[in-house]
């Protein structure tokens, strides 16, 4: 190993960072080299004395209660986005359960019941036409558990009930 | 003071408890402060950027993430804020005001090193300084300067070099 490799490792050394197996290889070397054995010393020397210098003490109480004055206001504030959040998917979640109970009743609340009336041949040779035509109407498909199909099996049940209702009338 | 322990104050003091925000400013308080002051010889400046320092920490907390230690965060947002300052004094006034050369001797001992630290590069004295007063490992003192562990310690040797240089020149006055 060169003298440039062995120097990186001494500012490791110096530091305390070095694995205790190659601390061992380097006090040798530098036991044997001038140069490096030369700037570890000088190393050793200079951290020495940067350890000594004064330390300054803490910031002024000013700086200090500013600091905690600012963390004070700030923390008000963290809650409320989660508290928000939980609120918000509160009012979501109650807003998709009133549409999806609401859309399922839709169906039998939207429909208006089918009036009855004094039956008359006429009135019987209509309704058959009705049922044909809303049969006929049906271009798509029907599609089961769909809204629609429920819809539309419920008025041409009520559409048969009459019919039937008509017919035993006469 | 162990990393976990931060991330738990930081925590209670998300959940609302102000004295877990006191225990962490007072871990931090001194270490961050004492490097400031070295790294811009002026205590007025220092307070300056200490508080914006934890002012944008404050204001950082609700994003902070456990996986990077607080301590690395906090001494990384100082760093980029002393870079500022001295670019800006730079700017302002030319040079830094403790680059203007005074006379060695007639100084005390560690104010001659802190002297000599100043005329040293900037880059090297951040890691020296990170070093010596804020106890960061070379590994840690990379990620908080944003360089790799041997540009680290590439900067420490050279910034050491220069500093046995440099008094060496002012001891042969």
């Amino acid at each position: 190993m060169s003298c440039e490799e062995w120097k990186e490792r001494i500012v490791l050394l110096v530091y305390e960072e070095l694995p205790e197996e190659k601390k061992d290889e380097l006090v040798r070397h530098t036991s044997s080299c001038t140069s490096c054995e030369e700037e570890l010393a000088a190393f050793r020397e200079i951290h020495a004395r940067l350890a000594c210098l004064p330390e300054a003490d803490g910031p002024s109480q000013g700086i200090s209660e500013t600091i905690a004055r600012e963390a004070r206001q700030r923390r008000r504030l963290f809650p409320w986005p989660a508290l928000l959040r939980l609120a918000l998917a509160s009012v979501l979640l109650v807003t998709v359960g009133i549409v999806l109970i609401h859309g399922h009743r839709q169906p039998t609340r939207a429909l208006t019941p089918i009036t009855w009336e004094e039956p008359k041949t006429a009135d019987l040779h209509n309704l058959h036409e009705q049922i044909r035509e809303f049969t006929q109407s049906k271009s798509e498909p029907l599609v089961e558990g769909s809204l629609s199909f429920y819809r539309d099996a419920y008025l041409l049940e009520q559409k048969m009930r009459n019919v039937s209702h008509q017919l035993d009338t006469f | 003071m162990s990393s976990n322990d931060d991330d738990i104050l930081i925590q209670n003091y998300l959940s609302g408890d102000d004295r877990a925000f006191d225990d962490l400013y007072q871990r931090y308080r001194r270490r961050l402060f004492s490097w400031l002051v070295k790294c811009v010889q002026d205590r007025r400046l220092a307070e300056e950027l200490f508080q914006e320092t934890f002012l944008r920490i404050i204001r950082f907390l609700p994003q902070y993430k456990p996986q990077e230690k607080f301590s690395h965060l906090l001494f990384r947002v100082a760093h980029r804020l002393v870079l500022d300052a001295v670019r800006k004094n730079k700017k302002d006034r030319g040079v830094l005001s403790l680059m203007d050369v005074t006379e060695p001797a007639a100084k005390s001992e560690s104010q001659g090193l802190e002297e000599a630290i100043q005329r040293i590069p900037k880059e090297q004295r951040a890691v020296i300084f990170l070093s010596e007063y804020a106890g960061f490992t070379f590994s840690e003192i990379a990620r908080i300067t944003g360089c790799s562990i041997n540009t680290a310690l590439g900067r420490m040797r050279y910034g050491l070099l220069n500093l046995r240089k440099i008094l060496k020149e002012w001891e042969a006055i």
